[in-house]
C-alpha cells in the first residue's frame, strides 16, 4: 500500500513528500473551484438576504476544495497512462513513480465521501448532492467516459468545473435559482476557449497520448474559429447577471470590458496561424496569452460579484 | 500449487522518516475531521436552540432554513384567549 514497502525490484524514487500529496490534489484547480464557490455562496447570501454561519461557511467552502482534490486525484490515477506519455504531465507524482496508482485512488475515494459528509452536515442536502454529482461528473464521466472518445469532451466535460458557484448557492438556501445556473452557464462556456487555447500549442502532445482534443481531430484552423465563437457566446451570458439584478453597476462594467478584451484576443487567435507551426515562439506566446487572460477573465468577473455583494457596493442596473 | 512469498526490502532510514511524517499528517487529517463534525454539531444545535427562542423565532430572512415553522408559545394562552361563549 505505502510507498516504502515495495517488492525488491520495484523501488521508488524517492519516498514521498507531503507536497507531491497536494499536487495530486491538482491545488490550481482547486484554487478556482474554491474561489467561483465562495463567489456563489457570498452572491446567494446577498440576493436572498439569507445569512449563512460563518463557520458552516467555512466548512462548506471546505468540503468543496476537498471534493475538487478527491476528483483531481481520482482524475490522476484513471490518467496515469497518458500523463506518463505527455511532457507537460509527464512529472506528475503516479507517472513520475512517487506515488502508486491505488494509493491515489484510496485518497480520492475517501476525500470524495468526507467532502460530501461535510457539506451535508454544514450546508444543506442539495449542495451535498451537487457536490457528489460534480466529483462523479468530473472523476467518472469527463475522465473515464469523455476525454478519450469524443472532441467535444472539454465542452461536455466543462459542466464539471461550472458546478462550484451553484454548489456555494445551494450551500445557503437549499436551492438552485436561475441565478446559479447563469454562474453556471459562464464557466461553461468559457472553458472551451480557455483550454483549447493551451491545446493548440499542446496537440502533437495529446496526439501522442491518443487523446482526441479538438486540434488533434479537427485541426488548429477549426479550433482557432471555435475559440472565437465561443467567446462570442461568452460576452452576452456574462453579461446576464446584470439582466438578472445579480451583478450590478460595478460587475456590468467588468463583464463588458473584460468580455470585449477576451472576444478580441480570441479574434485575433482565429486571424492567425496559432497551433500550425509549433516551433514559432510568437504564436506560442499568444496562445499561452490568451490561456492566462481567461483565467484572469473568470478571475475578475467573480471577484467583482464577490465585492459587490459582500461590501455593499452592489447597486442594480435596473434593465428590466 | 506452491505460492511464492514476495522478498521485501527493509526500509532505509530516509523512507522509514517519511513513513512516520506521513502517519503524522493521516493523524492530523483523521483529527480535523473530527474537530470539524464536532463543531458543525454545536452551530447546529446552537442555531437550533436560537431560532427556537420566541425573540428571534420572527425573524425568517436570516434564519437557517426558512421553511422552520417555530413551536407555538403555549405559556401565554391562558391569559390572551377570550371566551365568545355568552
Amino acid at each position: 500500500m505505502t510507498a516504502m514497502t515495495q517488492e525488491t525490484g520495484s523501488t521508488l524514487p524517492r519516498a514521498a513528500s507531503a507536497g507531491d500529496y497536494v499536487q495530486l490534489l491538482k491545488p490550481r484547480i482547486m484554487g478556482l473551484v474554491v474561489f467561483t464557490a465562495l463567489a456563489g455562496l457570498i452572491a446567494a447570501q446577498g440576493v436572498t438576504g439569507i445569512s449563512m454561519n460563518p463557520v458552516m461557511a467555512a466548512i462548506a467552502i471546505l468540503a468543496v476544495a476537498l471534493g475538487s482534490g478527491a476528483a483531481g486525484a481520482i482524475n490522476m490515477w484513471y490518467d496515469a497512462d497518458i500523463d506518463a506519455v505527455m511532457t507537460r504531465t509527464s512529472t506528475r507524482p503516479i507517472p513520475a513513480g512517487l506515488i502508486p496508482k491505488d494509493e491515489a485512488l484510496a485518497m480520492g475515494l475517501i476525500m470524495s465521501f468526507v467532502s460530501v459528509l461535510l457539506m451535508w452536515l454544514a450546508s444543506t442536502v442539495v449542495a451535498a448532492i451537487l457536490l457528489a454529482v460534480s466529483i462523479a461528473y468530473y472523476g467518472w464521466f469527463y475522465t473515464m467516459v469523455l476525454k478519450r472518445r469524443t472532441a467535444q469532451n472539454i465542452v461536455i466535460g466543462g459542466a464539471a468545473g461550472a458546478f462550484p458557484p451553484v454548489i456555494g448557492w445551494a450551500a445557503v438556501t437549499g436551492t438552485t435559482p436561475l441565478d446559479a445556473w447563469i454562474l453556471f452557464a459562464i464557466i461553461f462556456f468559457w472553458t472551451p476557449p480557455h483550454f483549447w487555447a493551451l491545446s493548440l500549442v499542446a496537440h502533437k502532445e495529446y496526439e501522442k497520448a491518443g487523446v482526441p482534443m479538438l486540434p488533434v481531430t479537427n485541426g488548429t484552423k477549426r479550433t482557432r474559429l471555435e475559440i472565437f465563437i465561443y467567446s462570442l457566446v461568452l460576452l452576452p451570458v456574462a453579461l446576464a447577471p446584470v439582466a438578472t439584478g445579480l451583478g450590478g453597476w460595478l460587475y456590468a462594467v467588468a463583464a463588458s470590458v473584460l468580455g470585449v478584451v477576451f472576444a478580441a484576443l480570441c479574434f485575433r487567435i482565429w486571424r492567425s496561424t496559432v497551433g500550425d507551426d509549433l516551433s514559432d515562439p510568437q504564436a506560442r506566446k499568444r496562445a499561452l496569452g490568451l490561456f492566462a487572460f481567461s483565467i484572469l477573465y473568470l478571475f475578475v468577473l467573480f471577484a467583482v460579484l464577490l465585492v459587490e455583494h459582500a461590501f455593499g457596493l452592489h447597486f442594480e442596473v435596473g434593465v428590466f | 500449487m506452491t505460492t511464492e512469498t514476495p522478498e521485501i526490502r527493509p526500509l532505509t532510514q530516509e523512507e522509514r522518516k517519511a513513513q512516520k511524517k506521513r502517519n503524522l499528517w493521516l493523524a492530523f487529517a483523521l483529527l480535523g475531521f473530527l474537530v470539524l463534525v464536532f463543531v458543525t454539531t454545536i452551530v447546529r444545535i446552537r442555531d437550533g436552540i436560537y431560532w427556537r427562542m420566541p425573540e428571534h423565532s420572527s425573524d425568517v430572512t436570516s434564519r437557517p432554513d426558512p421553511d422552520f415553522v417555530p413551536p407555538a408559545d403555549t405559556s401565554a394562552e391562558p391569559d390572551t384567549v377570550e371566551s365568545n361563549d355568552e
